[in-house]
């Protein structure tokens, strides 16, 4: 395991090392490295970040902060910092969503349906945030052409969908053709209409590696309703204790 | 001779058959003031429930929440709780106000999302505004109303309505974990445990609702000293007087200008289904009243129609038939103010003894999703039972009318032949 | 005497006396019907929510996958009934009225212009077959405003109150997001045609309706419902329906049959629990028309004490006599009877088809568009058999007493009776 790790972290510091010579190869990489190496930089081996998230929606504005810890692509604990949520946690397992409350006695384990639900009133749901999210397993990804996103050239990518039980059959990616991250996604349900946008902007160098310090979702349904989540601040590769992950150590 | 006299005495010649008449129009008078007792306490406990359980005399709440009450808004609340109800309560006219919150959520039981809902209320108010006492059914009210032996503090003991425990799957003295949107629209979650079970005389509240203090509702839906709404009870004296009534409204409008203030009837949805209901009932008097009409024409008819021989002899006698249709008008009007006053006596006593005593609809009551309550307290209207005294009497004098008419248009001979 | 002579002198009696038999009868008749007429009122108040289930949501019985039932509350489509169009069609070959459904959750999504405001709602949507559903269901008939769905088109019927909250009319255009049966999110474009305001709240509350081809191309259904709702024959017993359909379906050992009392059964419960309301109000129906009944019988028997003393001056005996009342009496019920059951059988006919009109009789309360303003009756077959016998019961039973008293006194006394 450690090996394969490391393995993956060499070979990612390699991919930004070299990033600057592939784009000025000037032709594009084919679908699947893109997504494969959009897909590297959105996973770290361990990171910590301090984030806001910000949901608008019929009713107004409103904000909460938070504190997400990742370990790999399948690990993720997110701590509310924010008056409103102080110390609610959610932990993501491989495939289960625990919601920890400071003011229930027990944990609350999300499955199914439930999945669904929306976190805190954003645009996100639990489902965005469940594991085993890696592209190139659950979508047949083609190249479509180079197109500029706020001034920035990037690769755009169609993604249909090979399974029939994920939740967007097909997703539209602009990716960044020099920092190999999603400058823009745009998920479709069925019928082809447009769902909800994710705009990523302020990208920036942490560690190596090229994270959109904030991203906007909105829902294209629904006029007035959008989240915005920003990175206040992202270390990656920070020593993350074991016991963050698991389960008997979240009500602590 | 005098023709009342003369029907008085003819009342009282024939004992038999008058008490025959009597008994008819008693017997019909006492079912319709049973049934409309019956009705008038079927009206009244569905008034009551709806009152309890649901606005009050009056509902003070945010003046938007109606508008968005589909999306269960609880940031539209109503701030400073109790100052605002110290202040309602203090309005002369009424009697007492609580303050609920009423907070939608879910138990997530393996792959399963029960629904239900947190009513924070103020027990020690509530023991006089909802009498929720009587309601307890295991536990007791002073093991909700303590912390009890929890010494977690995370853990809230609440009263349960009977059926929500069993969709739940949960025995009294057992916990869940209910996840709520809260009124800043986030998330939260709080453990609750089943210290009392409660039987609503609302089945809808039996099926999906708890009862937990205020101030743990408030924080589990993060609205700190604020309500989701007030609930008034009026005095006896304003719920009688219209007058007096608009005059409370009016004055507790001016106390909080800002707030939506309802009267229970301009409450559409709520008195609506009275109003639905109290039609039903009023379509089944009708038939009553069709049928115990009847029963009182049908004796009339037959008391007349047997003395046909007596019509002719009196004919001969020179009587004119304005006199005998006047004189068997008297008697029909004499029968009938005995039978119903008779009627009235018993069925008036019945109907308070009952509403002492109440009728027991059984157990067989547990699972119904009506807001009527498994004891039916039969309430006796003073209006509709002198109504009914009347027509008792009025129906049966007029009844009187057409046969004799009939027979005193046949010649007196052919009269005295018959029979 | 032979019996026969007793019946025949009994029936010229009753002829002789027309009138008086006319009245008695009548009684008898008028009780009867009222008691009929009343009866089926209230089984009708009560049985509306059943009807309201049958007629709108369940059908009499439904086939559906086994494990669908418990979850029916989430309308999960993960449980169907994989090759719906077999089995409806080996149902319908069997006789039955069936037709499928694919019953999903959904966010109806509306906009301003030409709604009020934007708007969010959950609603339950209902894909149905327009040509089968009112062979099962009642839809067409309860459309308020615009018209029923046609197969393949992207419309939709909507609840009255739910169209009333969110400000809906014909000819508006909503969006239903929601997720196919696998998961992909789907968004489904449909035009409003239809208002329907049924009798049943859930109904009106939360409810759309699309064309089942429509919801099963968007929701990637294949073939599969969520459920083939039947309806029972008139006259069959659930028991009987659940049996014939299970023979239907024995082929799919995964598909189970659930009548609507299983269904939907904590509304069931509130019919049973009813039920005694209902008999303390039927109670009151039958003390008053057997005092009518017993009141004109009675009368008639004391009326004829000369003509008593008369039959035994001429030689009849009493036992005789007493016969030749009593079979009076009862063929005065049974007259009365059988008129009550052919008024009643009148009365109920029209409180079924008809019902009674509340809201024209009582304009003045403001119930507003929100309450069903129809009561119907129901056909309740045993009380017509049990109000003939009650009829004739007391027609009877409130003879013999005075009969026998008058018998008791002497042929002199009797005769001088008034």
């Amino acid at each position: 395991m450690k090996t394969i790790r490391m393995v993956r972290r060499v070979a990612l510091t390699l991919v930004t090392v070299l990033l600057p010579t592939v784009t000025a190869a000037q032709s594009p990489p084919s679908a699947e490295e893109i997504i494969r190496r959009l897909e590297e930089h959105r996973t770290y081996e361990t990171s910590r970040a301090e984030m806001t998230m910000t949901v608008s929606d019929r009713f107004g504005e409103r904000q909460s902060t938070m504190i997400a810890y990742s370990r790999g692509a399948e690990e993720a604990l997110i701590e509310f910092t924010s008056p409103g949520e102080r110390g609610q946690k959610v932990l993501r397992t491989e495939d289960e969503i625990y919601l920890y409350y400071p003011d229930a006695a027990e944990l609350v384990r999300l499955q199914g349906a439930a999945l669904r639900e929306s976190m805190l009133g954003s645009d996100v749901s639990y489902e965005d945030l469940t594991g085993g999210k890696t592209l190139l397993d659950t979508y047949d990804v083609s190249f479509d052409e180079e197109e500029e996103i706020d001034g920035h050239p990037t690769y755009r990518v169609q993604l249909e969908a090979r399974r029939r039980n994920v939740p967007y059959p097909r997703q539209t990616v602009w990716i960044d053709a020099e920092h190999f991250v999603a400058r823009r996604t745009e998920q479709y349900a069925l019928s082809g209409r447009h769902l909800k946008t994710v705009s990523a902007s302020r990208i920036e160098i942490i560690d190596g590696v090229p994270v959109p310090m904030q991203q906007v979702i909105s829902d294209e349904l629904k006029r007035n309703s959008s989240t915005t989540v920003r990175i206040e601040a992202l270390e990656i590769g920070v020593s993350v204790d074991d016991s963050i992950f698991s389960l008997e150590e979240l009500s602590w | 001779m005098n023709i009342p006299t003369l029907a008085w005495r003819n009342v009282g010649r024939n004992r038999r058959r008058s008490a025959l008449s009597v008994t008819a129009i008693a017997v019909a008078t006492l079912s319709i003031v049973m049934l409309f007792s019956l009705l008038e306490g079927m009206k009244s406990d569905l008034e009551h429930n709806l009152t309890t359980f649901y606005t009050g005399d009056v509902e003070i709440r945010h003046r938007e929440y109606g508008q968005y009450e589909h999306l269960n808004p609880l940031h539209l609340s109503v701030p400073e709780a109790d100052a605002t109800r110290r202040a309602i309560a203090a309005i002369d006219g009424v009697e007492l106000a609580v303050n609920r919150i009423t907070v939608p959520g879910a138990v997530m039981q393996d792959d399963e999302r029960i629904g239900l809902q947190a009513m924070g209320v103020q027990f020690d108010r509530e023991a006089k505004f909802s009498e929720i006492r009587q309601y307890v059914v295991a536990g007791s009210l002073q093991a909700v109303t303590t912390p009890g032996d929890d010494t977690d503090p995370r853990v809230t003991p609440v009263l349960v309505g009977n059926r929500l425990l069993e969709r739940l799957d949960l025995e009294m003295g057992e916990r869940f974990t209910m996840v709520v949107r809260t009124a800043t629209r986030g998330t939260n979650a709080m453990t609750f445990r089943a210290a009392a079970v409660a039987d609503f005389p609302v089945q809808s509240l039996n099926e999906t609702t708890f009862w937990a203090p205020l101030e743990r509702v408030q924080r589990l839906a993060q609205m700190p000293g604020e309500t989701g709404e007030i609930l008034v009870g009026l005095t006896d004296r304003a719920n009688r007087d219209p007058e007096h009534r608009a005059q409370v409204l009016r004055e507790i409008r001016s106390t909080v200008p800002e707030l939506e203030v309802r009267h229970f009837t301009e409450i559409e949805t709520t008195y609506g289904f009275m109003q639905t209901a109290s039609n039903i009932y009023n379509v089944i008097a009708v038939f009553f009243l069709l049928l115990a009409s009847t029963v009182v024409i049908n004796t009339t008819m037959m008391v007349i129609f047997e003395r046909r021989r007596e019509i002719g002899t009196l004919e001969a006698m020179g009587m004119r038939s304005g006199e005998l249709i006047r004189m068997f008008f008297y008697e029909a009007l004499v029968l009938g103010f005995i039978g119903a006053l008779t009627g009235l006596i018993a069925g008036t006593g019945l109907a308070l003894v009952l509403n002492q005593i109440g009728i027991d609809m059984g157990a067989s009551m547990d699972s119904v999703e009506f807001e009527i309550s498994p004891v039916l307290h039969p309430v006796v209207n003073l209006r509709s039972t002198l109504l009914v005294f009347v027509g008792a009497i009025v129906v049966s004098g007029a009844t009187s009318y057409l046969p004799t008419l009939r027979i005193t248009r046949i010649e007196p001979v052919a009269a005295l032949r018959e029979e | 005497m032979k019996p026969t002579q007793t019946v025949a002198l009994a029936a010229r009696n009753l002829r002789r006396h027309r009138r008086r038999t006319i009245i008695t009868a009548g009684a008898v008749a008028v009780g009867l019907m009222m008691y009929i007429a009343v009866d089926s009122l209230l089984v009708g108040v009560e049985e509306e929510s059943n009807r309201n289930l049958i007629w709108y949501e369940t059908g009499s019985a439904q086939v559906m996958h086994e494990d669908y039932l418990a979850e029916r509350d989430d309308r999960p489509l993960k449980y169907t009934v994989d090759d719906a169009r077999q089995v409806q069609q080996a149902l319908e070959a069997a006789g039955l009225n069936a037709t499928s459904r694919i019953v999903f959750s959904g966010e109806l999504i509306v906009y301003r212009d030409p709604f009020p405001e934007d708007g969010s709602v959950m609603v339950t949507a209902y894909g149905i077959d327009p040509d089968t559903d009112n062979d099962v269901y009642r839809l067409p008939q309860t459309i308020s405003h615009g018209s029923f769905l046609d197969p393949g088109e992207n419309q939709a019927l909507m609840g009255a109150w739910l169209a009333e909250d969110i400000g809906a009319e014909v000819g508006y255009p909503i969006t239903v997001v929601t997720r196919t049966r696998h998961g992909y999110y789907q968004t489904i474009d449909l035009e409003i045609t239809g208002i329907v305001n049924t009798p049943n709240p859930m109904i009106n509350r939360t409810a759309i309706f699309l064309p089942e081809d429509v919801a099963a191309a968007y929701l990637q259904m294949d073939g599969a419902a969520t459920e083939i709702a039947v309806a029972g024959r008139l006259g069959q017993s659930l028991p009987e329906l659940t049996e014939e359909i299970e023979q239907q379906i024995a082929g799919a050992p995964e598909l189970v049959v659930a009548d609507w009392r299983t269904i939907a059964a904590d509304v069931v419960a509130l019919a049973e629990a009813k039920e005694m309301g209902t008999g303390i109000i039927l109670l009151l129906v039958f003390i008053i028309a057997a005092v009518g009944v017993s009141n004109t019988i009675l009368m008639s028997v004391l009326e004829r004490t000369r003509e008593l003393g008369m039959m035994r001056a001429i030689g009849m005996r009493d036992r005789e006599v007493f016969a030749t009342l009593i079979t009076e009496a009862a063929g005065i019920g049974l007259i009365g009877g059988v008129i009550g059951m052919v008024l009643g059988a009148g009365a109920v006919t029209y409180l079924v088809e008809a019902g009674i009109d509340y809201g024209s009789i009582m304009r003045d309360t403001d119930v507003g568009y929100r309450v069903t303003q129809v009561i119907y009756g129901a056909w309740n077959l045993p009380v017509f058999g049990r109000a003939l016998l009650v009829g004739i019961g007391i027609a009877v039973a409130t003879a013999v007493f005075p009969v026998r008293r008058a018998l008791k006194m002497s042929v002199i006394e009797s005769l001088r009776n008034a």
